[in-house]
């Protein structure tokens, strides 16, 4: 009998404090939700939802995913801002700009003709989770090689011995990668060799 | 020949396989295929002087994408073989191969644990069946089939609201299958960073970075060490400067230290800036600049100092054409007091030289509908060198290609 009052002793005190962190991180939730969606948020959903992550270091910086958008012709009428919320109008046309339907707003000087072009899309802008969800992966994606002009050891690529075929910013940049890369693998025994019959 | 008919059949089972996968609603799985004919004037990157070997090719590539976004988790995955095939490779030697196929594989891995401590993890893989090939005259290259893989784990932290500490750790392997290649190719790499992030303002991140890394030649001969421990220290600012204007700057210093006593410490500054503009909403340009110290092209040296420059353009010229065009400059600086010492007398001491490489690439491309597109290609390289034993050389190279989006 006393282990089962010692029992309901410790079930009690663990709910007595579990519960009000169970209350807090609930609230906290809550008002996480509550919040405005931010610029930032809205880049990031729209690089994973895009596939444009492959062009970016991991956990890539607000600024990294907003130049990525930006090559890819995707931004707010007055730009991207980390700490801005996401209005209506800032959704709208980021979401038609990622789904390429810019030819078919009517006037873009119009914030809400942006809108419009959504709604006849039949896509609709209460909640931006949802909304993101109509965005596919780009068929044309494109961004500079930052593995190319990087100086850190944790982002820059190796000029790899292939004629490659990558093409990124939709045209190949990595072509001057094999510069006869085992020729001069040992010196005296340089390849090609100026012409010497093997 | 084999792998080949392997990788075509791997490939019509995967082309039956995606779609059934794919026929599930919202799916994060996309095929596409790309194939490019084309005319290059200098296979071989021959000196004009040398009777370069010009050649009609062909590239098919796939790229098979998954993309699947969760709410706390992202997999991005993509695969993308490429084969890439010339009709007068083979003429002057039976030996040769007329097919270079390159295989490559991206992956991105983040998972959010709280809102403020997220962990990424980014796989490179590049599998390189490369033959070897003879000219009349040269070996132009060795059979140098080769592996690249580089791994990067992130963990990020938010220290406050608006400080985020990143830490980071890189594995870099490249393995060649030839012995002679592996000998003076193979390395490893280990690289350990460190950077914080300081938000500013709703347009300025400030940040201070250390990295430490290390560079082992795994297979080479103790009078070929070129092994080296490398420490970097760094500030840099990302600034929006407009809802049109964008740019980055980093810059810092780097002690190497080799690994042969024989060599002095090499310290030097590096740098790098990057700004992306768009002048209208049919317009991009991109433009970066970086100098440092970097792992050397020729083998012959412990390293270089590399300045590059790129600027690149994206236009829309209507609906349905685009053109593209980018621009790249590389100078690569060697230094004599980093040049391997030769113990054969007979071998004449090298000297102090430089290489410059020069890219110009254009591309037209018209949208035919939502999953077909034509493209145009026209690339123009060209390598000044005046190191010993080096060529010089340049090459054209024109493309006409189809792609399209199977799903």
């Amino acid at each position: 009998m006393k282990r089962i009052l010692a029992s309901m002793l410790v079930g009690l005190t663990l709910a007595a404090t579990v519960a009000p962190a169970q209350t807090e991180k609930a609230e906290a939730r809550k008002a996480q939700a509550s919040q405005p969606v931010t610029h930032q948020q809205l880049a990031d959903l729209l690089i994973k939802g895009l596939g444009l992550a492959r062009f970016l270091p991991g956990n890539p910086s607000p600024q990294q995913m907003f130049d990525v958008l930006m090559q890819n012709k995707i931004r707010p009428l007055n730009g991207w801002l980390m700490d801005a919320p996401v209005t209506k109008a800032d959704l709208a046309r980021v979401i038609v700009q990622a789904l390429d339907k810019v030819e078919e707003v009517e006037n873009p000087d119009d914030p809400q003709s942006w809108i419009d072009t959504l709604k006849e899309l039949g896509i609709f802008l209460d909640r931006v989770s949802e909304t993101i969800q109509s965005v596919e992966v780009l068929p044309e994606g494109m961004a500079q090689d930052v593995t190319l002009q990087s100086t850190d050891p944790l982002i820059k690529g190796e000029q790899l011995a292939r004629d490659d075929v990558s093409v990124q910013y939709t045209v190949d940049l990595n072509v001057l990668a094999r510069i006869l890369p085992e020729g001069e693998m040992i010196r005296g025994d340089y390849r090609p060799i100026s012409p010497t019959p093997f | 020949m084999k792998q080949i008919r392997l990788c075509i059949v791997a490939g019509l089972l995967l082309a039956l396989a995606v779609p059934m996968l794919a026929a599930y609603a919202e799916s994060p799985i996309h095929l596409s295929n790309r194939l490019r004919v084309g005319y290059d004037d200098n296979i071989n990157l021959l000196p004009e002087d040398m009777d370069p070997v010009d050649s009609f090719r062909l590239i098919e590539e796939l790229e098979f994408l998954v993309n699947l976004n969760m709410e706390r988790m992202y997999l991005g995955l993509r695969y993308r073989p490429s084969l890439i095939w010339y009709t007068d490779r083979d003429e002057a030697n039976a030996d040769n191969k007329d097919y270079d196929f390159l295989n490559d594989l991206d992956l991105n891995f983040s998972y959010e644990f709280t809102p403020s401590l997220a962990l990424a993890l980014n796989d490179t893989l590049r599998a390189s069946q490369l033959p070897s090939i003879y000219d009349e005259y040269y070996i132009v290259r060795r059979d140098d089939d080769n592996i690249y893989n580089s791994a990067l784990a992130t963990l990020s932290y938010n220290i406050l609201p608006k400080t985020r500490l990143d830490l980071s750790g890189r594995h870099i392997l490249l393995d060649y299958d030839n012995e002679e290649s592996a000998r003076y190719g193979n390395y490893y790499s280990l690289v350990g960073g460190l950077t914080l992030r300081q938000q500013l303002a709703s347009r300025t991140t400030v940040l201070g970075d250390a990295r430490y890394q290390t560079l082992t030649y795994s297979e080479a001969p103790a009078d070929h060490n070129r092994d080296a421990d490398m420490i970097f220290f760094g500030l840099g600012a990302e600034q929006t400067f407009s809802p049109s204007l964008i740019g980055s700057l980093r810059a810092g210093i780097e002690n190497r230290q080799y690994d042969d006593e024989d060599y002095d410490d090499h310290n030097a500054p590096y740098g790098e800036a990057s700004l992306t503009f768009l002048p209208s909403p049919r317009t991009r340009l991109t433009g970066a600049a970086s100098y440092s110290i970097d792992e050397s092209d020729a083998g012959a040296y412990l390293s270089q100092n590399r300045t590059y420059l790129s600027l690149s353009l994206a236009h829309d010229i209507t609906a349905k054409w685009s053109f593209y065009a980018s621009t790249a400059f590389t100078l690569n600086e060697y230094d004599a007091d980093y040049a391997l010492d030769d113990t054969d007398p007979a071998t004449p001491a090298l000297d102090d030289g430089t290489e410059k490489t020069y890219l110009v690439s254009l591309r037209l491309a018209y949208r035919i509908n939502r999953i077909n597109w034509l493209e145009l290609g026209y690339q123009f390289t060209k390598l000044d060198t005046d190191l010993q034993n080096r060529e010089s050389y340049d090459r054209n190279r024109v493309d006409l290609g189809w792609k399209i989006q199977l799903f």
